[in-house]
């Protein structure tokens, strides 16, 4: 299990980076909203995340598809490592979304 | 996996089209610990797709993997039954020696008494080792894995003839712990290690060779 879950790590460090930085870097683009602006801006975030997403199993499928036979032999399927990495990646995504509200709120 | 134990891994009814163009039709091979399967064919015959296939990662019209008489449909996900070299580099580039040593449960000195060159990259990381290292390192890796079957796709593609002597003898002495499949176009070297050795002739059929060199004539591999 300890190993499974390094190896979801490192398949996750290899692309994570950019899946949490482009919508953050989106939200710092529209002008970082807070509070109830933020809430309103959320789902749209989400979705955006969700496409992301997609387009990371894509270019990973056709780009790198030689890597999984790494964490197959590990016992790991593709499903297993996009399904750890995206919960991962929706995990830190909330944690960034709440600790900017949070933020928000204290200095107000 | 009671390593003491011979096992037997049968593929069979193997059957691959892409876009209607028919790769394998109706395979059966059989491999068992204690064994060094052979696997020849000229190029595109479906060889590594074969290897994919039995490894569970590719997926074809029918397949039927059994270990010791039960079907397994997704072999590599069973801890402990099977490992698999591609043919090309599949290890993070990212990672040093040592990490994807312990991730694969493979001792690093006992990596180093097959090839003592590899001493001193236990820190480095793979992508900075030559491509020669890296795929020794790789075949290293796949061939020592506590697996009870292997399936190597060209283990001796890149390296020197003094390191492919070399992993014969790993090979070798694997051999007496796990059941290994072995593809390679140096078919001497594969002649070599084998104890039973199949060919894929077009369209995609699989023939257990008895006469070996003569049947090698036979159907056009040489």
């Amino acid at each position: 299990m300890k190993t499974k879950l390094h190896l979801s790590a490192i398949f996750y460090r290899s692309f994570g980076f950019y899946l949490w930085a482009i919508p953050m870097a989106a939200w710092r683009a529209l002008g970082c909203p807070t509070a109830r602006n933020l809430y309103v801006l959320i789902p749209a975030l989400v979705l955006f995340k969700f496409f992301l997403q997609g387009i990371t199993i894509y270019i990973f499928r056709r780009r790198y598809a030689h890597l999984f036979f790494f964490y197959a032999n590990a016992n790991l399927s593709q499903r297993q490592l996009f399904a750890a990495a995206f919960v991962a990646d929706f995990v830190l995504f909330s944690l960034s979304m709440g600790i900017i509200q949070l933020a928000s709120e204290w200095i107000r | 996996m009671d390593k003491m134990k011979g096992h037997v891994l049968e593929a069979d009814s193997m059957w691959l089209e892409y876009e209607g163009c028919k790769i394998l039709q109706n395979i059966y091979l059989q491999m068992q610990t204690g064994h060094v399967t052979g696997l020849l064919g000229r190029n595109g015959t479906g060889k590594s797709s074969l290897m994919q296939m039995i490894f569970g990662t590719l997926r074809g019209q029918n397949q039927s993997v059994r270990f010791n008489g039960d079907y397994v449909s997704h072999p590599y996900q069973h801890p402990g039954l099977i490992s698999y070299l591609p043919q090309h580099a599949f290890i993070p580039s990212n990672l040093r020696v040592s990490e994807v040593c312990r991730l694969y449960k493979v001792d690093f000195t006992d990596l180093c008494r097959h090839f003592q060159d590899l001493e001193q990259y236990n820190l480095t990381r793979v992508k900075d080792l030559s491509t020669g290292n890296r795929r020794l390192l790789g075949t290293l890796l796949v061939l020592l894995m506590p697996v009870a079957f292997t399936l190597l796709d060209e283990p001796f593609a890149a390296l020197s003839p003094l390191s492919i002597e070399q992993m014969r003898r790993v090979i070798t002495e694997q051999k007496a712990r796990k059941g290994i499949l072995i593809s390679d176009h140096a078919y001497e070297d594969v002649l070599g290690l084998a104890d039973a050795t199949y060919l894929i002739v077009p369209v995609g059929r699989s023939i257990l060779l008895k006469d070996v060199y003569s049947e090698l004539e036979e159907f056009g591999y040489l």
